[in-house]
C-alpha cells in the first residue's frame, strides 16, 4: 500500500478540488505522474485502473496525484450537462484545461515536484495533451484510449463512423445472415437500415487536412499555433487535437499513446489522424509511441489488458523520463 | 457546510471517508452512513450520491461516505471485498460519525448492494436509528447472474463466442479462479455470499423505521412483490415508488442528482422525525 493523503485544493474558480497524493519510497524525488479523470468515473477510475496503475507507478519512484474535476466525484461545483455524450463533448473540447493547470501549479507549491508527466484514459488522455502541450514543466504524456473526436448527441454517428467499425459491424451482420430472427427483425423494421446500408457501402473517406484551429477554450493564446488539421466541415474530429499535439511534439514533449485493437478511437485515430498526416509517426519518432493492445476494449477489462498496459506504461516511464531525485542527475532526453 | 476526506482504520486496512458536516448555525439532525453499490453500479451512482450528502448536510444531518475495502480509494483489492467485510465497514464507519460529530443516533442509506448491506447491518448493529434503502438487491442470487451474464457479453465481445457459459464461470470461481465482470475479479467466496442472500425471506430483527424505495423508469410502476415483501418484514416499513432511470448502470442521461429519489426520501425523513 502506498503512503497516500486525501488533500483538497481550490480551482481558479474558487471550487474546492478533491484528490489523493501518493508519495515515493523516495519522497525526494522531483517527478509526479497525475492522473487525470476520464469522464465521470471518478479520480479512480473504470474498474479502479488508476489505483492499480499508482501502485507501479509509486513503485518506480514518482509522485502520483490522482484528483476528480469540479462538477464530478467529490468535487465542488456543478456541470449542466444532463446526457453524458455532451459532457463527454465538453470535456474533449477542454472544460477541464483549466484544472489540471490548477492542480499542476497546486502540486508544485506544495510537493518537491519540479516535473511532470500528464495524461490517464480517454477523457483523461485529451484533457492532459491540450492542457500541457506548450507548458515547460510538463516532460511527458500518458494516454490510454486518446479520443480525437468530439462526442455529443448531435454527432452523427453512423455517418462519423470509421473503417474498422464498419467491418465489426458487416461481420455482425454476416454472422446473422442465416438466423431467422435477423430476417425477422429486417422485415419488421427493428433492423437500422441506414447502418446496414452505410456498413457495405464504400468505407470513409479520408478527412482532408486544412487549417488550423482556434485554441480550445481556456488554452493559451498560441495554443492554436503548428501545422495543424481542422476536420472537415461535416467531420467530428476534435478541433483542437491536433494543434495541440503538434505543439507537444515539436517542443519535444514526449508522448505514449497506447491503444485498445476493438476501441474505435484507435480506428479514429489510425483513420482520421494518421491518414491524414501521412509519415507523422516517422517525423516524431523519437518523441511520440503509439502501441496496441492486442483484443483490448477501451477501459482495458481484462487483467491481462491492464499488466499489459501497465508494462508498457512503466518500460516507457523508465526510457523516456526516468525519475530523478531533486539535484540528481541526468534525465534521459531531457529537452 | 464542510466536506472533509479522510482515512479512517478498518478491520484490515485503511478505508476512504468524506464526511459532510452541516453549518454550525443549522440545528442538528442524525447522522447517516451511506452505504455505496456494487463495483462499476458504485462509480456510475457517485455524483447522485454526493448530491444526496448535500442535501441532506444543508438540513442539518451529517453524511459520511465512504468507500468498502477493496473499492474507491480504500485499502486493498476488489478480491479483499465481501459481505462480512462489508458489514464489518460499516460498524466502523457508524463509530466514527458518532465520534466526529458527537451524535449519538446514526441512521443508514444505500443504494442496490448498497442497500442490502445497509439493511444487514441495521439487523446487527445497535443504535441505528432509520434505514433507507434505495432499490435493494432482495435477490442475491439473481444479482449474481446479472453479474456473470456481463462477462458472457465481454466474451461475446472479445472472442466471438461464449467459451464459458454460466456453469463453467461457476465451477472457475468455486475452484479458486476469478471471474472478470467489468474489469472487476470475482471470486466464488464472494458469488456464494451474495447469491445466499434473500432479504425478504425472513422478518428484519431491525426495529427502528425503514423506506424501501423502488425506482422504475415507468411513469405507471406496480409495486414490485419482492419489495412489498421486504417492506412487510419490517416492524415499521413504507415502500415507495419514484420515477427514476436506472442510474447505477450506463444510461444516456448523467445523474448528478436524482431529484425524485431525492424529495421522496427527504419526505419520509421529515414525516418520520
Amino acid at each position: 500500500m502506498t503512503d497516500r493523503q486525501p488533500v483538497t485544493f481550490a480551482n481558479r474558480r474558487g471550487e474546492r478540488l478533491v484528490g489523493i497524493v501518493h508519495a515515493p519510497a523516495d519522497r525526494g524525488s522531483d517527478t509526479a505522474v497525475v492522473l487525470l479523470s476520464p469522464g465521470v468515473k471518478t479520480r479512480v477510475a473504470p474498474h479502479r485502473l488508476y489505483n492499480k496503475l499508482t501502485e507501479a507507478l509509486v513503485a518506480q519512484g514518482y509522485w502520483v496525484f490522482r484528483f476528480d474535476f469540479y462538477g464530478l466525484g467529490d468535487s465542488e461545483g456543478e456541470v449542466d450537462e444532463t446526457y453524458l455524450a455532451d459532457l463527454y463533448g465538453s470535456v474533449a473540447l477542454g472544460r477541464y484545461i483549466d484544472d489540471t493547470r490548477d492542480a499542476l501549479d497546486w502540486m508544485e507549491r506544495h510537493y518537491p515536484i519540479q516535473r511532470f508527466v500528464v495524461g490517464g484514459l480517454c477523457g483523461g488522455a485529451i484533457t492532459g495533451l491540450m492542457a500541457c502541450s506548450r507548458d515547460p514543466r510538463v516532460a511527458g504524456l500518458i494516454a490510454l484510449g486518446l479520443p480525437i473526436t468530439v462526442e455529443g448527441r448531435g454527432v452523427d454517428k453512423v455517418a462519423q463512423m470509421t473503417d474498422g467499425q464498419l467491418a465489426r459491424i458487416r461481420q455482425g451482420y454476416l454472422r446473422k445472415l442465416f438466423d431467422p430472427r435477423s430476417w425477422a427483425r429486417l422485415l419488421t423494421l427493428q433492423t437500422d437500415v441506414r447502418l446496414l446500408t452505410r456498413a457495405f457501402r464504400k468505407p470513409v473517406q479520408t478527412p482532408k487536412a486544412a487549417t488550423a484551429a482556434a485554441p480550445a477554450p481556456g488554452a493559451s493564446p498560441d495554443a492554436g499555433a503548428g501545422p495543424a488539421a481542422a476536420p472537415a466541415p461535416t467531420s467530428n474530429l476534435n478541433p483542437y487535437f491536433a494543434p495541440a499535439f503538434f505543439a507537444a511534439a515539436d517542443r519535444g514533449m514526449r508522448m505514449l499513446l497506447i491503444f485498445s485493437e476493438t476501441d474505435r478511437l484507435w480506428w479514429e485515430f489510425e483513420e482520421k489522424f494518421l491518414r491524414a498526416h501521412p509519415g507523422v509517426l516517422d517525423r516524431y519518432a523519437s518523441r511520440v509511441s503509439v502501441s496496441v493492445v492486442a483484443e483490448a476494449n477501451h477501459i482495458f477489462t481484462l487483467a491481462p489488458w491492464q499488466r499489459e498496459a501497465e508494462r508498457r506504461l512503466t518500460a516507457w516511464l523508465e526510457s523516456e523520463i526516468g525519475a530523478a531525485p531533486i539535484g540528481g542527475a541526468v534525465r534521459p532526453h531531457a529537452s | 457546510m464542510k466536506e472533509t476526506p479522510f482515512f479512517f482504520e478498518g478491520d484490515s486496512g485503511s478505508l476512504f471517508g468524506l464526511l459532510h458536516e452541516p453549518d454550525p448555525a443549522t440545528p442538528a439532525r442524525e447522522a447517516f452512513v451511506f452505504c455505496h453499490p456494487f463495483a462499476e453500479e458504485k462509480l456510475w451512482t457517485h455524483r447522485t450520491f454526493v448530491s444526496m450528502a448535500r442535501r441532506l448536510a444543508g438540513r442539518g444531518h451529517a453524511v459520511l461516505r465512504f468507500d468498502f475495502r477493496g473499492n474507491g480509494d480504500s485499502d486493498g483489492t476488489f478480491a479483499d471485498f465481501s459481505l462480512t467485510g462489508a458489514l464489518g465497514d460499516v460498524a466502523r464507519a457508524a463509530d466514527l460519525v458518532r465520534a466526529r460529530t458527537g451524535r449519538d443516533r446514526v441512521s443508514l442509506l444505500g443504494l442496490r448492494l448498497g442497500a442490502t448491506i445497509a439493511a444487514l447491518s441495521a439487523d446487527r448493529l445497535d443504535g441505528v436509528d432509520r434505514l433507507v434503502l434505495w432499490a435493494p438487491v432482495v435477490d442475491g442470487n439473481r444479482f449474481m447472474q446479472e453479474q456473470l451474464r456481463v462477462n458472457l457479453a465481454t466474451q461475446l465481445a472479445v472472442y466471438k463466442e461464449v467459451r464459458q457459459d454460466r456453469a463453467a464461470l461457476v465451477a472457475e470461481m468455486r475452484g479458486g479462479a476469478t471471474v472478470n465482470v467489468d474489469g472487476y475479479e470475482l471470486g466464488g467466496a464472494l458469488y456464494d455470499e451474495i447469491a445466499g442472500v434473500k432479504l425478504a425471506a425472513d422478518a428484519r430483527p431491525f426495529g427502528g423505521r425503514c423506506l424501501v424505495v423502488q425506482v422504475d423508469r415507468q411513469e405507471a410502476a406496480r409495486p414490485l412483490p419482492e419489495l412489498q415483501q421486504l417492506q412487510g418484514r419490517y416492524a415499521s416499513g413504507e415502500l415507495v415508488l419514484v420515477r427514476e432511470e436506472p442510474f447505477w448502470k450506463e444510461i444516456d442521461a448523467f445523474y448528478a442528482s436524482a431529484p425524485r429519489l431525492f424529495d421522496a426520501t427527504l419526505a419520509w425523513l421529515e414525516a418520520a422525525a
